[in-house]
């Protein structure tokens, strides 16, 4: 079978040239190419055939794909399609004795991640930027922490991304180019390689400078002439639209004005629609939720049998993801009419027959058109675009330039057709660039103790972020001990929504904030709003309806969302989960398992077999010896007396707070060993084989303290604790050892190097992306192992 | 080849300039000449062991030494602008002196931004955020180093770090420019080797401290050397001629670059981006002797500089100072009280022997100088946990707060400063003077609070402290344990703890009572103050219609404490003082420690008469000194009659009573002992004293045998 075929078996149709030539050819580094031909099959499909047929082709196609997005509506319309082209794709696999790739989601609210125990398997990861880049940094969100470093692993190595829409990424779009320069000069596992795509792909966009030396090696792939000039896709890039100023009444300034306003523009906007709409959307955007709502409203008294859908930001993630699924749904016969602010400008893949929409930057204008006659369906009854012009009072205040620019623009213009409208000229706005010295010092992910981490929001997102999240909870039996909110239940608002809300209320309404420190909800002065917080309201009190979104106005009760499934607990410093298990399972048999599975997870990789790691993964739990941890695992019958214990079926907690075995692990393999080669880098994996000790070597402020003040301890260790001698097997005897701790100091000490000292040099010598790869090696054979261990 | 040690005797802990010297040659010497460089403190200097010796340390500064590219186009008078001093940059633009590349790179590369701006002089707000974004975005690798010293984007503005005072300048001194002028003077421009006329010797000066009869050049260190700035007196602020060596200023400005800051945030998303910068806090004049409250005002920050004895790479340090770590419990330092307690709980790292303490101070005109404000050393003091008691709510940060504020009377003012600078000794080193002594002034923040409306606004009251406080404090002394009596005094129904008569608060649940009646302790004589508390105390339980005296206790003291105070022999303000400051910690049934043995100074048996009546009827029948039927009430007339000096008629009322409650008696005399001599007054006070279990079994088993004899002979004493 050729390619050719293979494509049309999986998505159904003949592929344009372009897809073929991606499927066939070696990978592009840009992929430029319009909206509406097929990006992602283009792109997924050529990935799933060179995995099938790897061997064919020179150039290496990484295991996981990662397709990264900037938005979460994309996520979920992506990942439908890819996992149908999956699913037509598994005979194939199943043919070749392959196993079939899976696809996994990763956006807010639902982060999927059984993917992260399986590196030799082929993955399609679909993710919000959010998700994907902050992995990629070594802080992932809506994650534990001490796995940050086994993501961000994985995401490196073996991986190829996949960005798509770039121009709506904003800062991610430059960190995801640093990024990539950087993977080319730091040692990795396994090559990963990027592909950026984008209709509207300006290559300038990646001109930053790490990539900038490789720029002129990047190929692109754009359509041919002769492609151009195919029906299907002259239908989208000449899709007529026909672009006029809309002058029925104008935008005041004032209140009133306003209100007139959308009392007029309501009036046009369904007679409008009576006329031309029937089995057609009508699109109206404006620039501003308030805006939205009051013309919905309007709308709604005017429409009678049409039906009216509110689109915006200020929605419930519940409700929101119910509005999204219904705007994919084809329009009724008698059409429908959809009031929109900017939030469905990208994402949603919608089109309408008509359009109206508020002024707006020039960028934003032209992803609006995009809405309208998208696929060319209109060209024959004719599409309209109307444009209301805003007065300067109700620009946003660093807006009005570029409005102006747009109304010139505008005013120009007959037709909104892609192929006449003018390219933007707006610059790439300055964003913060992540640079290596950055990237190297997230490969740290030592909490400072205090709950605070570098900050990468502003490598990921536009930093102007000014909204806060709440939800609506049933306070009347207290607020104290109310569970955090689920993702389905968060509403984002502005300060100045929150503003609205409190005075409309006369500041009566009390704000709970969660407080981490304390971790207790308390009552938050209405001075101390500041965005980024999350706010727990009365549902009493109201500001919200589920059609309408975040009202300050409304009073009445809030629906509540109920919750789904309890939410695990976070992992905490002390757990250790797969200690608990159903059976006792002695220290030297699960050190021999680890070594083991390390050695067949490196042979499934087709990996040259990585002799630190299995070393690594030979002592990795030695530390258990400890008798801190044999008290804990000795708390019934079951759980021999006789037996040094790995895991064991009854579990106690540790005497001494923040007790961490592997670290006695790591102290009594440096103890064992004389010090050169690679006894450090295994030292650094034993000891970072849960992610809770890495770089660093120090205290936790609520650790148990030895009585002797001078005694050195960290996590649970004191200086001078005693491990007993055991052999694992017959492969390596431990020798008893009196555990020393002058390496947690700074400098030089009795042990030789600090344990700092040691991790930069193994930093410096590895690079991160490497170092990460080797401690998730290891992880990932450990979680394996044990799983094994409880199932046998 | 063999390290070699070199003592630098030109770099010292203190003034700052020579501390940062030290961090300069360890930086500079492991970046460009030999990347296993130690270096560490002995005494009062910095030691680099390394490859080089003596002789050649020196030979790499003069000849192989490549600055920093150090620049600041964001500034006026930093070189880049028509107006300003330019020698020093343009003879670097001009030279070919390879050491130099790099930093012609940096300067071509700001010109060209400079040009590209559109800039003639120093860019303002906006404009020089967007200049410092795009440097940082574009700017070639080496100098980003320097742009994470001296200034931090946020996503509000750009922030300096005050190490490096406003962006590389202190009013009109511009480090930068003066950086390269001095360069100009130290470093060969040409691409030979000639060094500079009197360059060795003031590098040899600068490091090793050797003198020479060369001396400085006119030019101004700023803030980093107060010794050598020229003082108000001899020019007008930091532009008076003193004479720096210019390889002090050199590598003073390299050594900075030690501290980078990082932004930070709470991943929790709760808040925005906060940031911090290695070591440095907030001023506070906690700790340090004669500085004034305007010292405080008047300075920028305070920087906490560690000093450590163990050889240690400079790789190392670099990510120890970026993370610049000192947290108190889980939360970051933020002025130098939580500094010295963050020392002392071990929140900084392992391995730092001491901090070197500095203010930021203005002290003469718009200048900045780093003072020394003393030497702290690492040692964990578990003593100073007690503090974190304070924290509660809070408390401790909003009292601090309140304390400065304009609106906070001048009283509480000085209170609050008193609280600070003995919480700073404690923190360094135990004592129970000063753990007293803060107890003492507690008790008496809680009443100045209690009294103004706008305080009880600002502050809630002193939160629960727990028993330690009371075990640590205690000198053994007889006020100390009459105090903590006093202060253990409870009941239940209705509720009194003790600490609801000093001030105006809740007796459930630590709350201010604006309506309170309670508290009642007054200014006056430690006496009468007690006489109107059983009063008090005993008309609320009247209301209440009490079961029981109100008068139960957590603790009681010794029958020998008693007697003394009865015979007036105590310090009473220590015991008001200090009761008051007890009564806000909860009262341990025995204060532990070294057993202090009793006086053995018994107590009069006309005290013993009318002790029962101020011991609650649960424990005299607990000790078996009442029927369980029986009861013993403390009546308004008992206290009428002792106030106004009666004794003797309410030991004869108290006699007959005990009488009649089946109290086991002497057969003979009938007659109850005399209470002559005996002060009305005091003998109510001492009365109110709760007296051990133990003093008070020994002391009612007496009264059964009591005589006069041994009446007399006591109260004589």
């Amino acid at each position: 079978m050729n390619y050719k075929k293979f494509f049309q078996e999986i998505t159904g149709y003949e592929p344009y040239p372009y897809q073929v030539e991606l499927g066939e050819e070696p990978w592009p580094d840009l992929l430029d190419v319009p909206t509406g031909l097929g990006k992602t099959a283009a792109v997924a499909v050529a990935w799933i055939w060179k995995r099938l047929h790897q061997e064919e082709f020179d150039d290496y196609t990484p295991r996981r794909l990662v397709y990264c997005l900037p938005m979460r509506v994309l996520v979920e319309q992506t990942q439908a399609n890819i996992r149908d082209w999956l699913n037509k794709a598994e005979p194939f696999f199943t043919g070749s004795g392959l196993e079939d790739p899976r696809a996994y989601l990763l956006m807010g609210g639902e982060v999927e991640v059984e993917w992260e125990r399986h590196p030799e398997k082929a993955a399609i990861l679909i993710g919000t930027q959010d998700m994907l880049l902050s992995r990629a940094l070594n802080r992932g969100y809506a994650m534990s922490r001490y796995k940050w470093p086994v993501h961000f692993a994985l995401l490196h190595n073996d991986a190829f991304w996949v960005f798509d829409e770039v121009q709506l990424m904003g800062p991610g779009l430059a960190s995801s180019a640093q990024i990539e320069a950087f993977r080319r000069e730091f040692i990795v596992g396994k090559p990963s390689r990027s592909l950026w795509v984008s209709a509207t792909l300006n290559p300038e966009w990646l001109h930053t400078i790490d990539m900038r030396p490789y720029l002129s090696e990047l190929k692109a792939l754009i359509l041919s002439k002769k492609e151009r000039k195919e029906r299907a896709v002259r239908d989208r890039s000449e899709a007529s639209k026909s672009l006029q100023r809309f002058d029925e009444a104008p935008l005041g300034k004032k209140a009133n004005d306003v209100s007139d306003f959308l009392k007029q523009l309501s009036r046009v906007v369904v007679e409008h629609h009576e006329r031309h709409g029937s089995g057609a959307n009508t699109l109206v955007i404006v620039n501003t939720v308030a805006r939205a709502q009051e013309l919905f409203k309007e709308v709604l008294k005017q429409a009678d049998d049409i039906l009216v859908m509110l689109v915006h930001a200020r929605f419930r993630a519940h409700e929101r993801s119910a509005i999204n699924g219904k705007l994919s749904d084809t329009p009724p016969d008698e059409g429908r009419i959809i009031i929109s602010t900017q939030a469905i400008e990208a994402g949603v893949d919608i089109t309408s027959r008509t359009l109206f929409t508020e002024l707006a930057p020039w960028p934003s204008l032209v992803q609006r058109f995009g809405r309208c006659n998208r696929y060319g369906e209109h060209n024959e009854d004719g599409a309209e675009i109307y444009w209301i012009d805003l007065p300067d009072e109700l620009a946003a205040p660093d807006e009005d330039e570029s409005l102006q620019r747009a109304r010139e623009k505008l005013e120009e213009l007959s037709s909104a057709s892609p192929a006449t409208l003018p390219a933007t000229d707006e610059a790439r706005p300055l964003y913060n660039i992540l640079r290596k010295k950055d990237f190297i010092e997230l490969f740290n992910t030592d909490s400072d103790l205090s709950g605070f981490d570098l900050d990468i929001a502003p490598y990921i997102r536009d930093a102007q972020n000014t909204d806060v999240q709440v939800f609506w909870r049933d306070l009347s039996d207290g607020f104290e001990e109310q569970p955090g909110p689920l993702p389905g239940e968060l509403c984002r608002a502005s300060l100045k929504q929150i503003d609205d809300y409190n005075k409309k209320r006369k500041k009566t309404a009390p704000l709970y904030t969660w407080d981490v420190l304390d971790r207790c909800w308390k009552r938050l002065p209405v001075w101390a709003v500041r965005p980024g917080l999350i706010f727990m309201l009365d549902m009493y009190e109201g500001g919200y309806e589920p059609g309408f979104g975040f009202y300050p106005q409304v009073k009445g009760e809030v629906p509540l969302i109920e919750p789904e499934a309890d939410s695990p607990e976070p992992e905490g410093n002390d757990d250790d989960p797969h200690t608990q298990a159903d059976m006792a399972v002695e220290i030297e048999t699960h050190l021999v398992d680890v070594e083991d599975e390390v050695r067949n997870l490196c042979d499934s990789l087709k990996e040259e077999l990585e002799e630190q790691v299995a070393l690594a993964g030979r002592w990795h739990d030695v530390g258990k010896a400890h008798e801190i941890f044999q008290k804990a695992a000795h708390n019934c019958p079951e759980a021999s007396e006789e037996l040094l214990l790995a895991k064991s079926p009854c579990w106690s907690r540790y005497e001494r707070r923040g007790f961490r075995h592997e670290l006695a692990s790591m102290l009594a393999w440096l103890e064992q060993q004389s010090g050169d080669g690679d006894t450090d880098l295994i030292a650094y994996l034993i000891a970072a084989h849960h992610g809770k000790v890495r770089m660093g070597l120090r205290a936790w402020p609520n650790e148990n303290e030895p009585a002797e003040t001078d005694r050195r301890y960290a996590r649970g260790i004191w200086e001078g604790d005693k491990l007993p001698g055991f052999n694992i097997n017959d492969r390596e005897e431990v020798k008893p050892v009196e555990l020393r701790l002058d390496l947690m100091e700074l400098g030089r000490g009795a042990m030789g190097r600090s344990w700092r000292e040691r991790t930069e040099i193994l930093l410096d010598e590895h690079g991160p992306v490497y170092l990460a790869w080797l401690e998730t090696l290891l992880r990932i054979a450990d979680w394996r192992a044990s799983e094994a261990e409880e199932g046998s | 080849m063999m390290a070699e040690e070199i003592y630098l005797h030109g770099c010292s802990p203190a003034p700052l300039a020579n501390y940062l010297k030290a961090l300069a040659v360890l930086r500079l010497v492991s970046e460009q000449k030999d990347p296993e460089a130690l270096g560490c403190w002995r005494g009062e200097h910095f030691v680099l062991e390394s490859k080089l010796g003596k002789e050649e340390l020196v030979e790499f500064f003069l000849e192989e030494y490549a600055p920093t590219p150090i620049v600041a186009p964001w500034n006026g008078g930093s070189g880049f602008f028509p107006k300003d001093r330019q020698t020093g940059i343009v003879a670097i633009e001009k030279s070919m002196n390879s050491r130099l590349a790099d930093y012609r790179k940096v300067i071509y590369f700001c010109r060209e931004l400079v040009k590209d701006f559109c800039l003639v002089k120093r860019p303002k707000d906006e404009e020089k955020k967007r200049l410092f974004t795009y440097m940082r975005a574009e700017g070639p690798e080496v100098l980003l180093s320097w742009l994470d010293a001296v200034v931090v984007l946020t996503e509000e503005a750009l922030r300096f770090p005050p190490l490096l005072g406003t962006g590389g300048n202190d009013g009109r001194l511009d480090f930068t420019n003066n950086f390269m002028q001095h360069l100009m003077i130290a470093v060969s421009l040409d691409n030979g080797k000639s060094i500079p006329n009197g360059s060795k010797a003031w590098l040899v000066n600068s490091i090793y401290d050797l003198t020479t009869p060369e001396v400085g050049v006119k030019a101004s260190i700023g803030q980093f050397n107060p010794g050598e700035v020229g003082g108000p007196n001899a020019s007008i602020g930091f532009e008076g001629i003193s004479q720096v060596n210019p390889w002090d200023f050199i590598l003073m400005m390299e050594g900075s670059l030690l501290f980078t800051a990082t932004t930070t945030r709470r991943l929790e998303n709760t808040g925005t981006a906060i940031l911090s910068y290695p070591f440095t806090v907030r001023p506070t004049i906690a700790g340090v002797g004669n500085a004034s409250k305007d010292d405080e005002t008047s300075s920028r920050a305070e920087i906490w500089l560690p000093l450590w004895q163990q050889p240690t790479r400079y790789k190392e340090l670099h990510s120890l100072f970026q993370e610049g770590r000192a947290t108190v419990g889980r939360r970051p330092a933020e002025d130098g009280l939580d500094f010295v307690r963050a020392i002392a709980s071990l929140g900084v790292d392992r391995g730092f022997s001491s901090f070197q303490r500095y203010g930021f101070v203005k002290r003469s005109g718009k200048a900045y100088l780093a003072t020394p404000f003393g030497r702290i050393n690492v040692k964990r003091n578990p003593d100073a946990d007690l503090i974190s008691d304070l924290e509660q709510s809070g408390f401790l940060k909003r009292l601090r707060m309140f304390g400065r504020s304009d609106g906070s009377p001048g009283g509480l003012c000085l209170l609050v400063r008193r609280l600070e600078n003995s919480m700073f000794s404690l923190a360094q080193r135990f004592s129970r003077e000063q753990l007293m002594d803060i107890l003492i002034v507690l008790g008496e923040i809680q009443r100045t609070l209690g009294i103004s409306d706008k305080c009880r606004d600002a502050v809630r009251p002193v939160p629960p402290l727990s028993e330690s406080w009371v075990i640590k404090a205690n000198d053994g002394s007889p006020e100390f344990r009459l105090a903590c009596s006093l202060a253990g005094l409870w009941a239940k129904k209705p509720a009194l703890p003790m600490r609801v008569h000093f001030a105006p608060i809740k007796a459930n649940g630590y709350a201010w009572d604006e309506e309170s009646r309670l508290a009642m302790w007054g200014e006056g004589r430690l006496t009468a103050n007690l006489v109107q508390l059983v009063r008090r105390r005993l008309l609320e339980a009247e209301k209440a219609e009490a079961e029981d005296k109100p008068l139960a206790f957590s603790f009681g003291a010794f029958e020998s404490d008693i007697a003394v105070f009865l015979a007036g022999l105590t310090n009473d303000p220590k015991i008001d003082a200090l009761s008051q400051g007890l009564a806000l910690c909860r009262i341990p049934r025995k204060l532990g420690g070294d057993k202090v043995r009793e006086a053995g100074i018994p107590l009069p048996s006309a005290y013993a008469v009318l002790k029962p009546f101020f011991v609650p009827d649960k424990v005299l029948r607990d000790i078996g000194f009442l029927s369980k039927e029986s009861c013993l009430p403390l009546t308004g007339e008992t206290i009428a009659l002792l106030a106004s000096g009666r004794v003797d008629q309410s030991i004869d009322s108290a006699w007959m009573h005990l009488r009649q409650a089946g109290a086991s008696l002497p057969e003979y005399p009938a007659s109850p002992p005399a209470g002559v001599a005996l002060d009305g007054e005091r003998l109510l006070a001492a009365l109110v004293f709760p007296l051990s279990y133990d003093g008070l079994r020994k002391l009612l088993a007496r009264l059964a045998k009591s005589t006069c004899e041994e009446e007399s002979a006591i109260t004589k004493q």
